[in-house]
C-alpha cells in the first residue's frame, strides 16, 4: 500500500520511558505518526506496545521523555483532555459498559470527546455504529455481544469521540477470517476519513496489509522501522520476532 | 437528548396531584402524618443517595454527615428568627458545599477505599459536633414548639421535596451527566478514555446528592423541632439510607421510592414489635438481598407489571 | 518534659495493641481482596467471650487467648464458607455490605445476651504499674503489649516457614499463578479469612484487660484497624507495627494536648487522609 511520504508529525514520542518497580517496559522510545499514516506497531509479547498506548492515551505518565500529539505536549495530561484533543483508542481486551446498550455506549464518546461544531452526538454515533456494523446490534444490551462485536464496539465508541489519531490494539485477535477481513476494511474506511491510526497486531497478515510503515519493538526498544517489505525482511525483526514466533 | 421531558413534568405534577388527594387521609391522625413525613424524608434521603451509589456506583456510608449539616443549619438559623423554609436553601447549600469539600478528595477513590473513607469522614464529623457548645453539644437544639408549622405545611413542603428529589433523580439518569456516570461506574479507566471526565462528574453528583440531603436533613429538623448530634450525624441513618436503596433496587429512579416505602414499613410495623432483633433483622435482610436479590425489588416489580399488563391490556 | 516522655510511652504501647488487632483485617484483604467489615464483629466477640471466661470461671485474659484463637478461626472460617465464598466473582462493595450485616447481627445478639452495660474485666493485676525512671508504666499495658509482639513474632514463623504461610503468601501475589501451580485457593481464603479472625479474637481478648466491655466496642476499633492497615500497608508486618506506633502517639498527643474528646477523631481524619493519598493502587 503507498502511502503519504513526509507528512507532519500527527503523534510524536520523544525518549519515552516506563518502568513497572524494576522492570522497564519501555525504554527511551522514539515513534512518529505522520499525517494520513497508519502506522503498524507490532513486536513479540511483551514488547511494551500496549503500555505504550496506555503512555500515549494519558492512563500512565512516562518516567521520562515527551508525547507530542500535533504538535503540543500531552504527556501530562488526563486520558478525558488528550482523548477531547482527538486522540482515542481502543483497548486489547474490549472494555465494554456492560450495564448499557451498544447505541448508548457509543453515545458516551459521542457526548464527551472532542467537540465538532455542526454534528450532533447523536448523528455521529449513529455513523460510528454505522461504520462498525453494529446497525442490527443498535439495542442490543452490550453483556449480549459476542467477542467480535465488542472489538467493533470498542471501535465505535473510540471513533465517536471523532479523532484525529486512532490507537488499535488488537483488533484482529480471537477473530475468524472473514471476521478478519470485514475489521480490516474497517480500519480502511478510517483511514481514508483522514483519520491516522497506530495499529498494534500479531495477525500479520492483516497489519501488514495495510500499513503505510511498520514500527518493530522488542524488550521496550525499537528494533525496526520501514515499510512492511522491509521490515519482513529485516534480520533482526526476523530473528527477534518472526523466528520466535515461528517457532511457538 | 432532552433531560428534562415533558413526561417528567407531568408525571410529577401527577404525583403532586395524587398526594394532594390522599393528603386528607394521611393527615387523619398525628401517626399517619408523622409517617407521611418519614416517608417523604426518605424518598428524598434514597433519591439522593442513589445519585452517587447507585449511578456513580460510589457506595457512601457516610451521608448522615450531609444530613447532619442540614438539619442544624435549618435549626439554628431558625433559632437565629428566619421562618423555616427559608433556611431550607442555606441547608441545601451547606451540606453541597461540605459535602464537595470531602467528597472531592474521597471520590478520587473507588469501591471499598471510598466507602471506607466515608465512614472515617462521617464519624469525624459525628465527634466534633457533639463538641460544638455553639450548636448546644451533645445535648442537641430544641426548636421553638409554638412556631411548628402544622401538619399540612409540614405535608407539602415534604410532598414537594420527594417529588422534586425523583424529578432530579430522572432527569440526572437521562442527561449527560448521567450517561457519564453509569460510565464510570462500569469502568472508569475506559470512560476515561473515552472523553469523560471522572472527577468532575463525581464531584458533580455529590454535590447534587450532598444537597437533597441536606434538605432532607432541614425537613427534618422542623418536623421533629429538635436535632441531637448522636441522631442526625449517626452511622445508623447512613446504613439506613444503603439499605433502602439496595431493597428498592440500585442505580434505578423508582428503587429508591420502593425501598424508602418498604423501609418504613418494615421499620413501622414489623420491627416495632421486634425491637430487640431490630439490627439483627436489618442484618439478615441485608444478607438475604446480597445473596439472593441483588437488584432489588424495583426490577421484580417491574416484571409482575409488564406480567399484568400482558394478561389485562 | 515527662509528661510528653509518658505519653510517647503509653502511645507506644497502645500502638503495639492497634497493630495486632489490625493486622488479621490487612491478612484478609490481600489474600481474598475483601474489605471485613466484620472485623468489628470478632474483636468484639472476643471482648465478650474473655470477659465471660474470667467472671465465669475466674479465668485469666491472658489464658483465654487458648481459646478465643481457635473459636476465632473455627467462626472466620465458617463464615467464609457460608457467606464469603458465594460472592467470589462479585464486586468488592458487595461482599462489604454482606459482611457488615454478619456485624449487625453479632452486634444485635451481643446486645440480647448481655444487655448495653459498660462492664469491665478486673485481675489482680489491673491496677499495677512499674515505675522505669522518671516514667510511671501501667503493667496490663506492658504485658498486651509484650503479647502482641510475641503474636508478630509468631505470625511472621508462620508465614515465612510453613507450608501454608507459603500458600498465603502466593494466593496473596497472584490467585491464578498460585491455582495454577497447584495451591487449593479455596481452602487458602478459608484460612486466611481463619486466621485474621483469629488474630482479631484474641486481640479482643488482649484488649479487654484496659478497655470496657461493651457491644460498640467493635465500631470503635474496626475503623482504628482500617487506619492502621491503610498507613501500614495491608500485609506489610513491619509497616503495620510502625502503623500501629504512630496512631497510638498521636492519639495520646491530641487528647493530652488538645483535648481527650477528640481522640477518635486523630485516627478516623488519618485513615481518610491515607487513603486518599494512597490512591494509587486504589480500584
Ligand atoms: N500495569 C503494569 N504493571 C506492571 N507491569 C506491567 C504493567 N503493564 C505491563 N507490564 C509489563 O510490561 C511489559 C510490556 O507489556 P505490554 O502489555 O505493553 O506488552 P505488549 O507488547 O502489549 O504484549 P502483548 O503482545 O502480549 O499484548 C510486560 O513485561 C508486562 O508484564
Ligand atoms: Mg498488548
Amino acid at each position: 500500500m503507498s502511502g503519504p511520504a513526509g507528512g507532519s508529525a500527527l503523534v510524536e514520542a520523544r525518549g519515552v520511558v516506563k518502568r513497572f518497580g524494576g522492570l522497564t517496559a519501555v525504554h527511551g522510545l522514539d515513534l512518529t505518526l505522520r499525517e494520513g499514516e497508519i502506522l503498524g506497531l507490532i513486536g513479540p509479547n511483551g514488547a511494551g506496545k500496549t503500555t505504550l498506548f496506555n503512555l500515549l492515551s494519558g492512563q500512565f505518565a512516562p518516567d521520562a521523555g515527551k508525547i507530542l500529539l500535533e504538535g503540543r505536549e500531552i504527556h501530562h495530561l488526563p486520558s478525558h483532555r488528550i482523548c477531547r484533543l482527538g486522540l482515542a483508542r481502543t483497548f486489547q481486551v474490549p472494555r465494554p459498559f456492560l450495564a448499557m446498550t451498544v447505541s448508548e455506549s457509543v453515545l458516551v464518546g459521542a457526548q464527551f470527546g472532542r467537540r465538532v461544531p455542526g454534528t450532533t452526538a447523536s448523528e455521529t454515533a449513529d455513523r460510528c455504529v454505522a461504520l462498525t456494523r453494529l446497525e442490527p446490534r443498535r439495542n442490543a444490551p452490550v453483556h449480549s455481544l459476542n467477542l467480535a462485536e465488542r472489538k467493533r464496539l470498542d471501535l465505535a465508541r473510540a471513533l465517536a469521540t471523532r479523532p484525529r489519531v486512532l490507537l488499535v490494539d488488537e483488533v484482529a485477535a480471537g477473530l475468524n477470517p472473514t471476521e478478519v477481513r470485514e475489521t480490516v476494511g474497517i480500519l480502511r474506511e478510517v483511514h481514508a476519513a483522514g483519520i491516522g491510526i497506530i495499529y498494534v497486531e500479531h495477525v500479520m497478515e492483516a497489519v501488514m496489509d495495510i500499513s503505510h510503515r511498520v514500527h518493530v519493538l522488542d524488550h521496550g526498544a525499537t528494533i525496526a522501522i520501514g515499510t512492511p517489505a522491509e521490515v519482513t525482511r529485516d534480520p533482526a525483526v526476523i530473528e527477534a520476532y518472526l523466528g520466535r514466533s515461528a517457532g511457538s | 437528548m432532552s433531560s428534562f421531558t415533558r413526561r417528567h413534568l407531568f408525571l410529577g405534577v401527577g404525583a403532586l396531584g395524587g398526594l394532594a388527594l390522599i393528603a386528607p387521609l394521611l393527615l387523619a391522625n398525628p401517626y399517619s402524618s408523622r409517617l407521611a413525613q418519614l416517608l417523604f424524608m426518605n424518598v428524598l434521603l434514597a433519591s439522593a443517595w442513589n445519585l452517587v451509589g447507585g449511578f456513580a456506583g460510589q457506595i457512601s456510608f457516610g451521608n448522615a454527615s450531609l444530613f447532619g449539616v442540614g438539619a442544624y443549619a435549618t435549626s439554628m438559623l431558625w433559632l437565629a428568627g428566619f421562618h423555616p423554609f427559608l433556611t431550607m436553601p442555606a441547608a441545601a447549600l451547606l451540606a453541597a458545599l461540605y459535602g464537595v469539600a470531602w467528597g472531592w478528595p474521597c471520590l478520587r477513590l473507588r469501591g471499598p477505599y471510598f466507602a471506607i473513607a466515608t465512614i472515617g469522614v462521617a464519624e469525624a464529623t459525628r465527634i466534633v459536633a457533639n463538641h460544638i457548645e455553639a450548636a448546644g453539644g451533645a445535648s442537641g437544639l430544641t426548636l421553638p414548639l409554638e412556631q411548628d408549622l402544622g401538619p399540612v405545611l409540614l405535608y407539602a413542603l415534604g410532598a414537594v421535596l420527594a417529588v422534586a428529589s425523583v424529578l432530579v433523580s430522572a432527569a440526572v439518569r437521562r442527561s449527560r451527566l448521567g450517561l457519564g456516570l453509569i460510565a464510570l461506574r462500569e469502568d472508569a479507566q475506559a470512560a476515561a478514555a473515552s472523553g469523560v471526565n471522572v472527577a468532575r462528574q463525581q464531584v458533580t453528583v455529590f454535590a447534587v446528592t450532598a444537597a437533597l440531603t441536606g434538605l432532607a436533613g432541614g425537613y427534618y429538623a422542623v418536623f421533629t423541632l429538635y436535632v441531637v448530634p448522636e441522631k442526625v450525624f449517626g452511622f445508623d441513618l447512613s446504613i439506613s439510607l444503603v439499605l433502602m436503596v439496595l431493597v428498592g433496587g440500585i442505580g434505578t429512579v423508582m428503587g429508591p421510592v420502593l425501598g424508602a416505602g418498604i423501609y418504613l414499613f418494615l421499620e413501622q410495623f414489623v420491627l416495632a414489635s421486634l425491637a430487640d432483633i431490630h439490627l439483627a433483622a436489618f442484618g439478615a435482610l441485608l444478607i438475604f438481598i446480597i445473596l439472593l436479590e441483588p437488584r432489588g425489588a424495583a426490577p421484580r416489580l417491574a416484571q409482575f407489571v409488564r406480567l399484568i399488563r400482558r394478561r389485562f391490556g | 518534659m515527662v509528661d510528653l516522655l509518658s505519653v510517647l510511652a503509653s502511645g507506644i504501647l497502645v500502638g503495639t495493641v492497634y497493630a495486632y488487632m489490625a493486622y488479621g483485617l490487612g491478612l484478609i484483604y490481600g489474600v481474598l481482596r475483601v474489605v471485613n467489615l466484620a472485623h468489628g464483629a470478632f474483636l468484639t466477640l472476643g471482648v465478650y467471650v474473655t470477659w465471660w471466661l474470667n467472671t465465669t470461671f475466674g479465668m485469666d485474659p491472658l489464658v483465654s487467648i487458648l481459646i478465643t484463637v481457635p473459636l476465632g478461626f473455627a467462626l472466620g472460617a465458617t463464615v467464609e464458607r457460608t457467606l464469603v465464598f458465594r460472592l467470589r466473582d462479585s464486586p468488592p462493595v458487595t461482599t462489604l455490605l454482606l459482611l457488615f450485616g454478619v456485624w449487625l447481627i453479632v452486634r444485635n445478639a451481643l446486645y440480647l445476651i448481655f444487655g448495653g452495660a459498660d462492664r469491665s474485666l478486673l485481675t489482680s493485676y489491673s491496677l499495677e504499674s512499674l515505675a522505669v525512671g522518671p516514667l510511671t508504666l501501667s503493667i496490663p499495658r506492658l504485658i498486651v503489649s509484650a503479647f502482641s509482639l510475641l503474636g508478630f513474632v509468631v505470625l511472621a514463623l508462620m508465614l515465612k516457614r510453613t507450608w501454608s504461610g507459603l500458600a498465603l503468601r502466593a494466593v496473596a501475589q497472584d490467585r491464578e499463578a498460585a491455582a495454577l501451580s497447584g495451591v487449593p485457593v479455596n481452602r487458602v481464603w478459608a484460612v486466611a479469612f481463619g486466621i485474621g479472625s483469629a488474630l482479631a479474637m484474641s486481640a479482643g481478648s488482649l484488649m479487654s484487660l484496659f478497655y470496657s466491655v461493651t457491644p460498640e466496642f467493635g465500631a470503635r476499633f474496626l475503623l482504628k484497624s482500617f487506619c492502621v492497615v491503610v498507613l501500614g500497608g495491608l500485609t506489610n508486618i513491619g509497616g503495620i507495627l510502625v502503623a500501629g506506633i504512630g496512631l497510638g502517639i498521636a492519639e495520646d498527643l491530641t487528647a493530652f494536648y488538645i483535648h481527650t474528646g477528640y481522640r477518635d477523631v486523630v485516627s478516623f481524619l488519618v485513615l481518610t487522609a491515607a487513603l486518599v493519598m494512597r490512591r494509587a493502587d486504589s480500584d
